[in-house]
């Protein structure tokens, strides 16, 4: 089994466990603030709160967002990557923080005590960080290209990663381990 | 070195302990004197604002339980989620159930 989290050269393609460089991490106001696309003097583009929600083209609304800008990790199944349109599918990511953020939770994250938070040690040129698997966020293929790519998992690290999903997403419990506790 | 699933913690930190634990010793040491001071219940407020600064937060990051410890020990805290082994658990069941083959239709394009 490898020990290394990181390989050496990047996989050609966009996959899972891959790391990209800082990009919005989003969620719409509350309460839900509607905006409006319009026209402003010389021709500008201005968005404008709006009283109502109105369905764009496709059904779409538009809404006040905030968030904040951080690195990812994509948690899209490399064959799911494959297959999305790259124009308008979607590509499921994860914030990740410098593990000095944590504050007094370090050990514990460190430790692996906690479901929701994995550590990702020593990323190429980035350093300690933790991926928070509370915030997935679902962005756009065609912004996810403009992220440079900074590294991507070993195949042993990305088993690790689907371990740490199993365990926050499901809980699952296994009976040797419930035996012996 | 001890398995992957384990996080490698032991590399991890004979490489990045020594070289923090140097370059923070000036950290460390702050810290321990805030305690003191905190102990003799002096300065109270400069102590909290040492202790709870950036450098004192590295510093007692520091030192991560080795890997081997995480699964042996009877308890990885008496307050953990996740018990001993765990991780390496799950990962050997996933690779069994990864053997599942997956169909290559499309899927409908998504609601948002």
């Amino acid at each position: 089994m490898s020990t290394s989290w990181w390989l050496d050269e990047l996989f050609p393609d966009l996959s899972q466990g891959d790391i990209l460089e800082e990009m919005l991490f989003t969620a719409p106001v509350f309460p839900p603030t509607s905006v409006a696309r319009g026209t402003g003097k010389g021709g500008k583009e201005i968005w404008t709160p709006d009283s109502q929600f109105k369905d764009a083209k496709g059904g779409k609304v538009s809404t006040l967002a905030e968030g904040r800008v951080a690195s990812g990790l994509v948690l899209s199944h490399s064959c799911e990557l494959d297959k999305v349109d790259k124009k308008n599918g979607r590509v499921t990511v994860v914030p990740i923080l410098p593990i000095s953020m944590m504050g007094d939770k370090q050990e514990e994250i460190l430790n692996q005590e906690i479901r929701a938070l994995l550590p990702l040690p020593d990323i190429p040129g980035v350093g300690t960080c933790v991926a928070d698997l509370r915030l997935p966020v679902a962005l756009s293929r065609s912004y996810i290209d403009t992220r440079r790519r900074i590294c991507s998992m070993t195949d042993d690290a990305r088993l690790r990663l689907h371990a740490q999903m199993a365990g926050f997403f499901f809980r699952v419990k296994w009976p040797k381990l419930v035996e012996s506790a | 070195m001890k398995g992957f699933e384990d996080f490698d913690l032991t590399t991890w930190a004979d490489e990045g302990l020594t070289t923090r634990m140097l370059a923070t010793a000036s950290n460390v040491f702050k810290t321990k004197v805030a305690k003191s001071l905190k102990n003799l219940a002096l300065g109270a407020t400069v102590a909290a604002a040492i202790s709870f600064g950036p450098t004192a937060v590295r510093a007692s990051a520091v030192p991560v339980t080795p890997a081997e410890q995480v699964v042996s020990s009877p308890a990885v805290s008496a307050h953990s989620e996740v018990p001993p082994g765990y991780w390496a658990e799950t990962m050997q069941n996933i690779k069994k159930m990864q053997a599942v083959v997956e169909s290559d239709s499309a899927d409908p394009e998504p609601f948002l």
